[in-house]
């Protein structure tokens, strides 16, 4: 029995070294780690590339990702005169109960929109391309501000544009300004990244696991999102919201878990998921599987 | 018409409200530029008239509103350290404190609110032979304030409350000789954040709203809060997992357990929650502890036999849980009824939400209550620019609660530190790096200044 737990023990460090090598070595992009650099906001998770509209620089930093995995990925605010706003944000579909589904969250923006009292529907929800994607576009105003939000689902988020101006026109040169919107992606390359998928990190496809210890605060409920690789192990663990402590311990331990292969259409592929963890009273920790 | 013409038609009803700004103003403002050139905005200021608020709920029965009326006086004894000074019959102020009732700190504008005009915290600082020295930030016309220290000397986090006051040389604490803290100095190191008094009006009823309802609020306007930058979490207790709600951090659990701390950490007062005393020093004990108790013989003979047998914790938390909400101005005029639109278009009630619904309850007449407390009880990151550094409970250094705004057309200091008596900076406080307000800081900045004009006047109005 002691000679088991010490091998198993042995075999864990190595996993934990190796995963770590692995995580060192390469970096993977996250969603918030996009930057404004010489007129253009790129982000490489999202595979987008922004150019600044004129007179533009980056507003202050949003805060930090939500506990529902929503970002706020940057703000764009004029140089001089304060007369409009763009704020690119992304929302992790595995943390929140939104649609999946451009179109469908532009008609339930608009639907909440409309119930505001003064607030006018300009545009109603339609459909349209932008850099290769198919986003929604809502229109609509009120009290002065003249605002439309873009939306398209990548990687298992939903990444909208929220555009305010202080005049019709305005907003005009906002939504003229997405016309600058690319996908980094290299036509006809094949995509580098990891296929998202929900609910995919539950005990029926776990091989092995090791229990993060319990730390402060309890009853949070902590978004994580993993990369497994085609072997089944974690490429990456990337705790979206937790305490400096709670985020320690938490990639020490899921770097460690292991997974059945996965395999999409049959084929073995490399898949992103999300989780979610709560430490509880006591000790105890508790997953979910970051479905809705 | 438009809106910009429509808005100015809508000032001028408002009776020429608008105002040289204050320049400060913008000083304070940490970003986006203002405007300039265009006439600017201003507070119309703390609203005179009647209270509208301090009273009961409505619809409690005659035994419930006896207890409200016996626990409102209960709120307003003043205590000694063992309650034998004439005017100050309340038992177990100290060894540290911070004032010396609750009624005290919670005045404006009626017994159960907020910070008053006039700090009571100078005038306790010497009461009954004490020498206590001021720190730097108590003023005469400042607000109420508690003191927290962010970390303990040894670097490790501290964020607990160090009271302001001891009972050092009062006529009733013969023989204790404990310090102040060092004020000047924790100042100097940057070591100090404050907190003001919350008001206790209506926190029946947000005690009475259930979990679920909370947690269906906060997801109800979720897509205006996705375009704008907004989330939201809420605290939970450590104990049982359910939400916290009251609190500048939302980090507590019941208006009872709120009572507790209070009477323990701002006034000294060991009790049935909070049973043993903060300072140590032997010489500075007086009573046997816990100094409140269940009281086993009725002597208060009130009219309200459950508030003569209960604790002094039991009675402030039944003033609060059966206080009516702060009563808006009604009907609220064209300018107001605007800047109510300004106010939900604009976003702000993507935190300071409208309405909330009360669950079933034990008391006459409070299930299934709608009410607008202007809060959503979740914690919101604000930014470096309010960060207190300091953590309670799921809440971290720059997490705060929504502050429920109903009422805050009466009260004179804002913010959790009362750093300004000026909506227009309080708002524009709002704003800096990390906060997830700053999208909604940013419309606000974008309106047009009557627009703006027509959202003090409404807040105002609260």
């Amino acid at each position: 029995m002691g000679w088991l737990l010490r091998t198993c023990a042995c075999a864990g460090l190595i996993v934990v070294a190796a995963w770590h090598q692995g995580s060192a070595s390469e970096p993977m992009p996250r969603p918030d780690g996009g930057v404004v650099a010489n007129g253009i906001y790129a982000n490489a998770y999202f595979g987008l590339r922004y150019a600044v509209p004129a007179g533009f620089r980056p507003g202050l930093a949003g805060p930090a990702p939500s506990q529902s995995g929503y970002y706020v990925l940057a703000t764009l605010v004029p140089a001089k005169e304060f007369t409009g706003t763009i704020l690119i944000a992304a929302q992790d579909l595995f943390f929140a109960a939104v649609p999946d589904d451009a179109m469908a969250t532009a008609r339930a923006m608009a639907d909440a929109m409309a119930r505001l009292p003064g607030m006018a529907i300009d545009r109603p929800p339609e459909p349209v391309t932008l850099a290769g994607h198919a986003f929604g576009r809502l229109d609509f105003s009120g009290v002065g501000l003249f605002r439309s939000t873009f939306v398209t689902a990548i990687r298992c988020h939903l990444v909208s544009f929220n555009l305010t101006a202080n005049s019709r026109a305005g907003r005009a040169a906002l939504v003229a300004s997405l016309d600058g919107l690319v996908d980094a992606h290299v036509a006809g390359a094949p995509r580098a990244e990891p296929v998202c998928v929900k609910n995919r990190a539950g005990a029926d496809e776990l091989v092995r696991k090791v229990d993060p210890p319990a730390r402060h605060p309890a009853f949070t409920k902590i978004p994580v999102r993993i990369v497994i690789g085609a072997d089944g192990n974690v490429k990456d663990v990337h705790v979206i919201r937790a305490s400096d402590e709670q985020r320690g311990v938490i990639e020490r331990a899921l770097g460690q878990w292991k997974f059945k292969p996965p395999a999409i259409d049959g084929h073995a592929a490399e898949i992103e998921t999300g989780l979610t963890i709560e430490f509880r009273a006591g000790g105890t920790v508790a997953y979910s599987g970051g479905g809705r | 018409m438009s809106t910009l013409r429509r808005s100015w038609r809508l000032l001028g009803i408002a009776g020429g409200l608008m105002g040289a700004a204050a320049l400060s103003h913008f000083a304070s403002a940490q970003q986006p530029a203002p405007n300039f050139g265009m006439p600017q905005v201003h507070d119309p200021g703390v609203r005179g008239g009647s209270p509208g608020a301090g009273g009961p709920l409505a619809g409690l029965g005659a035994a419930e509103l006896a207890f409200f009326t016996a626990a409102a006086n209960r709120f307003q004894e003043i205590d000694s350290v063992s309650g034998t000074i004439s005017g100050e019959n309340g038992v177990g102020l100290g060894p540290r404190f911070n004032s010396n009732g609750c009624g005290s700190c919670h005045q404006q504008p009626a017994v159960g609110g907020t910070s008053p005009a006039v700090n009571p915290q100078i005038a306790v600082a010497k009461l009954d032979g004490a020498h206590n020295t001021i720190p730097p930030f108590i003023h005469p016309h400042g607000p109420v304030r508690e003191a927290r220290f962010v970390r303990n000397p040894n670097g490790t986090a501290d964020g607990g409350v160090h009271d302001l006051f001891v009972i050092t040389g009062r006529s009733d604490a013969s023989g204790c000789h404990i310090q102040q803290p060092d004020f000047a100095a924790e100042l100097a190191a940057h070591n100090v954040i404050f907190r003001i008094p919350t008001p206790l009006f209506g926190l029946g009823l947000v005690e009475g709203v259930s979990d679920l309802g909370l947690e269906n609020a906060l997801a109800d306007n979720s897509f205006l809060k996705q375009q704008l930058g907004i989330a939201g979490q809420f605290n939970h207790s450590g104990n049982d997992g359910s939400i916290t709600r009251f609190g500048w951090k939302a980090q507590n659990k019941s208006v009872l357990m709120f009572a507790g701390e209070a009477y323990n950490v701002e006034q000294g007062v060991t009790n049935e929650l909070f049973p043993n005393e903060r300072e140590p020093d032997p010489s500075c004990q007086f009573n046997g502890t816990p100094e409140d108790t269940t009281n086993l013989t009725n002597t208060f003979n009130s009219g309200s036999p459950a508030s003569d047998y209960a604790s002094d914790i039991v009675n402030f938390a039944a003033f609060a849980r059966l206080s009516a909400a702060p009563a808006p101005v009604s009907p609220l005029s064209p300018v107001a009824m605007h800047g109510q639109q300004v106010f939900s278009n604009i976003g702000c009630q993507a935190c300071h939400a409208l309405q909330l619904t009360t669950a079933k309850s034990a008391y006459t007449g409070q299930s299934n209550v709608t009410f607008s407390p202007l809060s959503d009880f979740a914690l919101h990151d604000m930014g470096f620019g309010l960060a207190d550094n300091v953590s309670q409970g799921g809440a971290n250094g720059q997490q705060f609660r929504s502050a429920p705004l109903w009422g805050v057309g009466q009260r004179i200091f804002f913010l959790h530190d009362g750093r300004t008596t000026d909506l227009v900076e309080a708002i524009r406080d709002h704003a800096s790096a990390g906060s997830e307000a700053n999208a909604v800081i940013n419309n606000f900045e974008m309106l047009a200044p009557a627009d703006k004009q027509a959202l003090l006047v409404y807040l105002r109005s609260l």
